[in-house]
């Protein structure tokens, strides 16, 4: 039963044309943008460190926010699906704890995709510009932050989803749906800019991209802005953005599994509200 | 054909009724409503399986299946299914169906998935849909999201994934609604002889005469009025005014009866009871 709905899931994810838009060709094309127009002024001839470190900052801003768009999806789709899950928890074999389980794998598996393709359109596009070799320096590492980020963005978008039935709010959820994305890129931007010292730990959106960037690039994280580097005097350990984005992840769980007991789905008449 | 009972006991036959007597859906003194405004005011409802529940567009017979299903609508007062709470059902399958379109809204994904998904998921009998499906030469649905579906196509898939589910009780709101006059037929024929219990809820009186031994419930702005059996209402009339000894209702402050005798309308010739609006009887 679960592999079932795991395979329905999944081909429901894959066969989405607005996450591959949004997600995936969105994204790209800033990627794009990223090798040929905004690094205009970085010269030719530098140490490999410096397009590493472009590179990765490009890469980490991208994955979060291509996830970050895949998010209004999922926000969406737990809205709207409330009233079929709640029917199906009562008369059905399916549980709200299983469901969100196999809901969270196939996520995690479709945001790997994405994550993985924009690894190597990465890797071609800047190494093509920069004439170096620029493929991700520590690949496991990198594929364990992905599954990690894939994992808090989609706990974060369904415990929005949920918020906004039991509150009962309909009129909210097209912005709660955008909230992943309105709130990344401030926070991105913040930390690629600014001095913000261990404020991206706390920050889960700051803690995915600061681990992203690490292991793409191979350069610690600056304690400071992100756009100095290598140059950095002093950076922060990647285990307080582990432990950061792990308890994260557990507590937008139990929200998560509370929320899904105590909704009780959203009605034709009350989507019509919106 | 005559049911043969052999040499089963008196005793157990009688078992038998009692056991029919307490499987049913019992509603107690129920009010819902959705953010404030209430739909369903004190309604109490016996429902043994052969019901249907007659009343015009807006009265609440959607609200009416959404609440015994416990699923979105806020409400007070006891709902039981077989003596069960309804609050307290969860996992729980081959209870009851229904062919609510929100129901079917999981996944955005082909009708033939999703069937296969709530069938298993249900404990249904997939092979049985497929059957079904054939016999309404529906098959091109299958390939279509519900979405992607016209009503009619979208209420047949819906009826049959609940038909399929094999539970005991299945709940059919408008099952006949945007389907041609051949498929109703069909769908009609299908739902007389179902071997479990059905409770349909429909605005249209035309179908009346094919549910004779069925039991009817009437239900206007929320209130339901009965139970009556079928046969009793195919020679009913409705006239405008309140009358002594009859079923007295009201439709947006102007008051109805429905009484037996020549005058007024009959009420299977109104073919929907929406005319309730529109007529000056």
């Amino acid at each position: 039963m679960s592999i079932l709905l795991f395979k329905m899931l999944s081909k429901e994810m894959f066969r989405n044309p607005y996450a591959w838009g949004w997600g995936f060709f969105f994204v790209s094309f800033w990627l794009i943008m990223g090798a040929y127009i905004f690094s205009i002024e970085i010269p030719t001839g530098l140490p490999a460190e410096a397009y590493f470190s472009y590179t990765g900052s490009w890469f980490s801003m991208s994955l979060v926010y291509s996830f970050s768009a895949l998010a209004v999806g999922i926000v969406n789709s737990s809205y709207y699906s409330s009233f079929s899950l709640r029917y199906l928890t009562k008369y059905s074999t399916l549980n709200g704890k299983r469901y969100y389980a196999v809901s969270l794998i196939s996520t995690a598996m479709f945001f790997m995709v994405f994550s993985i393709l924009l690894e190597v359109e990465t890797f071609l596009i800047y190494s093509f510009r920069f004439g170096v070799s620029l493929a991700p320096r520590n690949p496991v590492e990198l594929a364990l932050a992905s599954v990690l980020s894939a994992l808090f963005i989609y706990v974060l978008s369904s415990s929005i989803a949920y918020l906004v039935i039991v509150l009962k709010k309909p009129r909210l959820v097209t912005f709660a749906s955008f909230l992943p994305l309105v709130i990344s890129y401030p926070l991105l931007f913040l930390q690629l800019y600014l001095d913000i010292g261990y404020a991206p730990v706390f920050s889960p959106f700051n803690a995915v991209n600061s681990l992203l960037y690490r292991y793409y690039s191979g350069i610690e994280v600056p304690n400071g802005p992100l756009v100095t580097g290598s140059q950095a005097s002093a950076t922060i350990d990647p285990s307080y953005f582990w432990a950061s984005l792990f308890s994260w992840i557990v507590l937008l769980s139990i929200l998560n599994v509370i929320l899904i007991g105590k909704q009780r789905g959203v009605s034709v008449e009350e989507l019509r509200q919106l | 054909m005559f049911l043969n009972f052999g040499n089963q006991s008196k005793r157990s036959i009688i078992n038998l009724q009692e056991e029919a007597y307490s499987m049913s859906i019992r509603l107690e003194k129920v009010f819902a409503r959705y953010s404030g405004t209430t739909i369903l005011h004190n309604v109490d409802l016996n429902l043994n399986g052969r019901d249907i529940i007659l009343g015009p567009n807006g009265s609440g017979k959607t609200t009416l299946f959404r609440t015994i299903l416990g699923v979105n609508v806020h409400s007070e007062g006891r709902i039981e299914i077989d003596g069960v709470d309804v609050k307290k059902i969860k996992g729980t399958a081959g209870i009851l169906a229904t062919n609510l379109d929100e129901v079917y809204d999981l996944l955005r994904i082909p009708i033939r998935d999703v069937a296969k998904l709530y069938l298993e998921l249900g404990k249904g009998d997939f092979s049985r849909f497929l059957s079904m499906v054939e016999e309404f030469e529906a098959f091109n649905a299958l390939n279509k999201r519900l979405d992607e579906l016209s009503a009619g196509q979208r209420r047949i898939v819906c009826n049959l994934i609940a038909l399929a589910m094999n539970t005991k009780y299945v709940l059919l709101d408008e099952p006949f609604e945007n389907m041609d006059p051949a498929r109703r037929v069909k769908m009609a024929r299908i739902i007389m002889d179902w071997n479990g219990g059905i409770v349909m809820n429909t605005h249209a009186t035309w179908l009346l005469d094919k549910f004779s031994d069925w039991q009817a419930h009437l239900m206007f702005h929320g209130k339901a009025y009965g139970p009556m059996k079928v046969n009793d209402l195919l020679d009913a009339r409705i006239v405008e005014g309140q009358r002594e000894n009859a079923l007295n209702f009201k439709i947006r402050e102007r008051s109805f009866s429905l009484v037996s005798g020549k005058q007024g309308i009959r009420l299977t010739e109104m073919e929907s009871l929406d005319r309730l609006f529109e007529v000056g009887l």
